[in-house]
């Protein structure tokens, strides 16, 4: 990417296009506990994404057109499920449990119809992606 | 060593390293670390860092922060996370 001038604005649209994008290649919600990030993206992201911080928590993955590639939570169980609703840390919990640490864990929310644990999560993510990217850059 | 994608000291001369097969666990998650070009700058960061934190996702694990350039007001930095005794270097990654 070039290193040009990179406005909010761009930012905040990635932000908002993400559930689309999402939806439409297939993201998988994936837990590194070796590393405490989680991951909501393609199997492997693309050789062209870059990693922007958009809040203190949320980082995407954004190609050269702004386009999102992946979304990216580090310190998720540490840091960021201690920060919301414990509704999610429960949902999370339901969604990664019986895995042990060091383990790479997939979620796949098509696995779950849409409509299941999985989804919902992949949905709060999204959500408060979009909420907290505007209320930091906008 | 074909092993080692990096095989350094820290800024404490200590030895850290890097190994090939942790960069392949890690790269489909982390598209930076199949450039070799980012290796190089992950080696810098761990020679000589602009600052080092605690993670706070694991206790006694290092966080090598080395800055890089700014751009409209977003630093740019090389982040490199080191585990297992603060020598094993667990993933690094570009952080705008």
């Amino acid at each position: 990417m070039d290193k040009t001038t990179i406005k909010n604005e761009q930012l905040i649209d990635a932000a908002k296009s993400l559930p689309i994008v999402a939806e439409r290649e297939g993201w998988v919600l994936t837990l590194d506990k070796e590393e405490g990030a989680l991951f909501y993206s393609p199997e492997r992201i693309s050789d062209q994404a870059q990693l922007h911080q958009i809040t203190d928590e949320y980082a995407l993955y954004l190609d050269k057109d702004f386009k999102p590639q992946g979304m990216m939570i580090e310190c998720f169980e540490q840091n960021f499920l201690k920060h919301h609703d414990s509704f999610i840390e429960e949902l999370s919990e339901d969604v990664f449990k019986g895995k042990k640490e060091g383990e790479t864990i997939v979620a796949d929310p098509e696995g779950d119809k849409g409509k299941g644990k999985i989804s919902t999560l992949a949905k709060f993510l999204e959500s408060t992606l979009i909420k907290e990217a505007g209320a930091k850059l906008g | 060593m074909k092993n080692f994608c990096v095989n350094t000291k820290n800024y404490e001369g200590k030895r850290v390293i890097f190994t090939q097969a942790q960069r392949e666990k890690k790269w489909s998650k982390h598209p930076e670390l199949r450039d070799d070009e980012f290796i190089k700058r992950v080696q810098g960061a761990i020679e000589n860092p602009s600052f080092i934190y605690d993670d706070l996702a694991v206790k006694g694990r290092l966080v090598y922060y080395r800055y890089e350039y700014s751009t409209n007001g977003r630093a740019v930095y090389a982040k490199v996370v080191l585990n297992s005794g603060k020598t094993k270097l667990l993933y690094g990654q570009d952080n705008y």
